[in-house]
């Protein structure tokens, strides 16, 4: 009886014995800490041989996943991609593989090689909220935005998701002609984190449904939190304008331009103004110098016909 | 301005704007000056009604199953509210177009263009296709005009919500056909049916084909109508790369060849054109409809932005007068 059990004993740790062989998980535990305290290089060095010995499957993956990442945090992102797909071959269901993979070429703009990976994850994990993530990325990036809607509104529904996601999902939403629904999604970003640029989408959410004044108000709290944005300035500017406010986006343009001197879009303004006075030599100046602005090509384009329009037509004028 | 200038013009703006995403796209962080330019004349051009701003026409090409992209290029029209007065057609564009200007719920287009087969148009059965090797005898396309009748009603040009007009062929003499009143469901039928397949469509003496043979983008149509502006919405195939196993595929070849000459010169007709990228894919590839609706997206969300500036630059004396006369 002595002689059978020890039989099985010594055939269980035989089994088990390359798991624990050659003290790969502490060698790769080191390794990981090379990674978190940002020594990538070393940590690769390391991978280098360690990956030469027998290892588990799981060592094996984690240490591909390490090597790939340590690539990535130094910006080469050609042998990142490498090693992730040589890591795919070995281990084509591991799901932080496929995801880390897949999040390389969504960064790269693959987004239709990175679709099967996260299409791998979510055959077998179909709420997987990082696999969901992706695949929204990917479709943001083909432009579907209704599928990426679909898709982050599942990482949204699994649980606690930060701001961002919120950001991504009300965006998609908006892509998709949803803005009601843009909006709610929005709004649960400005209250995790209330981002200028949270408010700025909510402000155009609200403005896409006719809802002009609310609009104006959500913009200016944008404003509030980044004062010196000129983009969010402009946009003020330009609403002012479109809701007949021309003297109070004037006086907007303006101020813009006190810190801005020959903004085009600033000039634009004015000379939109200018000419809805009747004004069309005042007009014309600011017209110039919109249109000999080199940063804003197409406005500065657009300018100039203006102005040749303006010469052609000012006997017509009223 | 001429029409080969605005086509100019249109490669700059393109070229300038390339990287132009639209708002709903991707506008994190900073948004530059053009942008936001781009969407103030936008809004301004949307409020314009017809009559005070460029009759729009948007035309729909051939191409079979390809042509169902068409549905997601409407689709980013649709969700960037981009006005459109009058469309015109041509083999499965004039089916599209058709159901479009009846102004046919975009949920009901494309659940009709992701769900589409050959056969639900054509009688294609077993025996069907024996009579056509063994006797010559064509396959009828009668369904189409069932199908037509299904979605928009028995129901005549004038009656639709949009000006529309369809391409055919007459067999006999060559001839262009294009169908402006009458009934809808002959005239689209009569535009779908490819020769050497289905049966020619008698028609008031005419026997009629596939548009696509005498005029694969009418956008030279388009303007005839009255349109000022033309975008084009082009499903060419790339006959390059096809293989030639058996008579449906030369035939298929020779149909594609010949449209492919027809679109160079028709572009010159339009003021953009938006080129889903399905070339790979042959005419009757219907399994593959779901997929090509999202090509049609893909393209037209990628060239959308281009396409309103297109469009803002050619609008600008309108917009011109609509603000002096405040």
């Amino acid at each position: 009886m002595k002689k059978i059990i020890s039989a099985v004993l010594i055939s269980a740790m035989a089994a088990l014995l390359p798991a624990f062989a050659f003290r790969t998980d502490k060698a790769i535990e080191e390794i990981e800490r090379l990674r978190q305290t940002g020594q990538y290089e070393k940590a690769i060095q390391r991978l280098d041989s360690y990956l030469l010995r027998r290892l588990s499957k799981r060592s094996a993956r984690a240490a591909y996943w390490t090597m790939g990442d340590c690539y990535k945090k130094l910006g080469r992102m050609d042998k990142a991609l490498g090693v992730y797909q040589l890591a795919i071959k070995l281990h084509p269901k591991d799901r932080a593989l496929l995801l880390a993979y897949g999040q390389l070429l969504v960064d790269a703009g693959l987004f239709n090689r990175a679709k099967s990976l996260f299409e791998r994850v979510l055959r077998r994990r179909p709420h997987d909220v990082e696999a969901n993530l992706g695949l929204g990325r990917v479709y943001d990036g083909l432009g579907l935005s209704g599928k990426a809607a679909g898709c982050y509104q599942i990482a949204v529904s699994r649980g606690k998701v930060s701001a961002s996601v919120h950001r991504r999902l009300s965006r998609a939403l908006a892509g998709d002609n949803q803005y009601a629904a843009a909006e709610q999604a929005v709004l649960k970003a400005v209250e995790i984190s209330p981002e200028a640029d949270a408010w700025r989408d909510l402000a155009v959410f609200q403005q896409r449904q006719g809802r002009w004044e609310e609009a104006l108000l959500s913009l200016g709290r944008a404003v509030a939190l980044e004062p010196e944005r000129k983009d969010l300035l402009l946009r003020r500017a330009l609403w002012l304008q479109k809701t007949g406010k021309t003297e109070e986006s004037a006086a907007a343009a303006r101020e813009i331009l006190k810190n801005h001197p020959r903004n085009p879009l600033a000039s634009w303004i004015l000379a939109l103004t200018d000419f809805k006075k009747g004004d069309a030599a005042a007009s014309l100046e600011n017209l110039e110098s919109a249109a000999s602005q080199k940063d804003a090509p197409y406005l500065a384009r657009y300018a100039g016909s203006m102005k040749q329009w303006i010469a052609e037509n000012s006997g017509r004028l009223p | 301005m001429p029409r080969f200038a605005s086509v100019l013009f249109a490669a700059g703006v393109i070229f300038l704007s390339a990287a132009a995403p639209s708002f709903a796209a991707t506008a994190e962080g900073i948004e530059s000056e053009d942008q936001l330019f781009a969407e103030f004349l936008w809004e301004e051009l949307k409020e314009l009604p017809a009559g005070r701003r460029p009759e729009i026409g948007l035309v729909l090409s051939g191409g079979g199953a390809r042509a169902v992209a068409h549905v997601g290029v409407i689709k980013i029209l649709e969700r960037e509210g981009f006005p459109v007065d009058l469309v015109t057609g041509t083999s499965m564009g004039a089916l599209l177009g058709a159901l479009y200007a009846a102004e046919t719920p975009f949920a009901t287009l494309d659940a009709f263009a992701r769900n589409m087969q050959i056969s639900s148009g054509v009688d294609l059965n077993a025996l069907s296709v024996l009579r056509l090797i063994i006797s010559d005898r064509l396959l009828s396309t009668k369904k189409i005009e069932t199908l037509v009748n299904q979605y928009i009603g028995d129901t005549t040009f004038d009656a639709l919500k949009k000006p529309f007009a369809c391409v055919a062929m007459d067999i006999k003499t060559g001839e262009r056909i294009v169908f402006r009143s009458g009934p809808v469901a002959p005239a689209v039928r009569a535009s779908v049916n490819v020769p050497g397949l289905f049966e020619p469509v008698l028609y008031r003496h005419r026997l009629l084909v596939d548009g696509g043979v005498v005029d694969y983008v009418p956008a030279k149509l388009a303007g005839e109508m009255g349109a000022d502006w033309v975008l084009a919405s082009v499903t060419e195939g790339d006959f390059t790369r096809s293989t030639l196993p058996n008579v449906l595929m030369t035939l298929e070849q020779v149909i594609d060849i010949g449209g492919s000459l027809l679109v160079k010169e028709a572009l010159q007709y339009a003021n953009f054109v938006i080129t889903p990228k399905v070339g790979d894919m042959r005419n009757y590839e219907f399994g593959r409809a779901h997929g090509t609706v999202d090509l049609g997206i893909q393209a037209a969300n990628a060239s959308i932005e281009p396409a309103k500036r297109n469009l803002l630059r050619f609008s600008m004396p309108f917009l011109m007068k609509k603000w002096s006369a405040r």
